[in-house]
């Protein structure tokens, strides 16, 4: 029986480190000139805890970050654009990912994908690209309170979150 | 023991030998659109409690909430068309699916295959399009050749021709003569 065990964990590791981590992915891009990455926390949105009930600060706090890779396609490096498909194609089809939403067409595509539980996912992806490029957004967090995301929603347009960070967003670039 | 490992194998590999259906095979294959949401899309979306003000849209949502796989593929190639039409007759087969309507017109040739509990409820639809006259059918840009629908849950055929309706899929206005027959 103990054997069996072992056998099964050593299975389960195996399949959970066969691909590379979007993670990985990431760090590996972000030194690259065709992308763009990104990384965006939360408090961005300039949320002052103090007008928060508990609640909302306990869901708000379970998001932590949002981070965005751009690829964006030029006639040079349409082979790279190929490849990176595939490569970030590979990495989503991977089990620890459930996909959620799957569109795709000749010319476009676009995937959501959750990572952890679905009550509680630590991470959320959404995966699009079209003939001009693509973009993986990940959602990062510990525990996601999804359930309270239409709570969270009333909160940012309470605080008027939203146009601030546009405006941060802006000064950026 | 020996039996244990057998076992635990062969759950092991379900996954893999059912987990390649149609849908998957093409799914980012060039000739096909492909849009599915998932059981866990469903999941998530009943628990979000999202409320609308508008009747019609909050019985669309509490009819959503019920289904539990949702997945379109639709083609303009006719080898791929073919492929999806024999994978469709095996589905019905293996799985026991009964015929619940077919309209033959101008526009396409329409099936639908459904696996029901009771009269009002199905808990599987598929819907197979064929021979379709590109002259008169297009979805946005393209003019397709084949179109195949597959919903699982606890599904309302009115509904569900209201949902159809909506997405402009060929098939949509046949669904909802069902139930007024």
């Amino acid at each position: 029986m103990k054997k069996l065990l072992t056998l099964s964990l050593i299975f389960l590791m195996w399949a959970c480190s066969s691909s590379p981590s979007i993670q990985q992915y990431y760090v590996e891009k972000s030194q690259d000139p065709s992308f763009l990455v990104m990384d965006i926390p939360t408090s961005i949105l300039g949320i002052d805890q103090a007008t928060l009930n508990d609640e909302e600060r306990e869901a708000l706090a379970s998001f932590q970050k949002f981070n965005i890779l751009l690829f964006r396609k030029t006639d040079e490096n349409q082979n790279q654009f190929d490849n990176e498909l595939d490569t970030v194609r590979g990495i989503l089809d991977n089990k620890t990912f459930d996909p959620l939403l799957v569109l795709s067409d000749p010319e476009y595509s676009g995937k959501l994908v959750l990572q952890g539980s679905l009550d509680r996912p630590d991470e959320i992806i959404f995966f699009g690209s079209s003939i001009q490029g693509f973009i993986v957004a990940r959602l990062i967090g510990r525990k996601m309170q999804v359930d309270k995301a239409m709570l969270l929603a009333g909160v940012l347009q309470r605080e008027g979150a939203m146009e601030r960070a546009a405006k941060h967003l802006g000064q950026m670039f | 023991m020996k039996k244990k490992i057998i076992l635990l194998f062969l759950t092991m590999m379900t996954p893999f030998v059912w987990g390649q259906d149609v849908f998957e095979k093409y799914e980012y294959n060039d000739n096909v659109t492909y849009f599915s949401i998932s059981p866990k899309m469903f999941q998530m979306l009943a628990k979000l409690s999202i409320e609308t003000n508008d009747p019609q849209a909050d019985q669309l949502l509490s009819m959503v909430k019920k289904i539990k796989t949702f997945k379109v593929i639709t083609t303009e190639n006719e080898g791929v068309g073919e492929d999806i039409n024999s994978w469709a007759t095996k589905y019905i087969k293996a799985h026991k699916l009964q015929e619940l309507m077919r309209v033959r017109d101008k526009e396409a040739y329409v099936d639908f295959y459904v696996k029901s509990t009771n009269d009002d409820l199905v808990k599987e639809l598929l819907m197979l399009v064929t021979d379709i006259n590109k002259e008169q059918v297009h979805l946005g840009n393209r003019s397709p050749e084949t179109v195949l629908l597959y919903l699982n849950g606890d599904i309302d055929l009115e509904q569900i021709s209201k949902l159809v309706n909506q997405m402009n899929l060929p098939g949509g206005s046949q669904l909802g003569k069902i139930n007024k027959h």
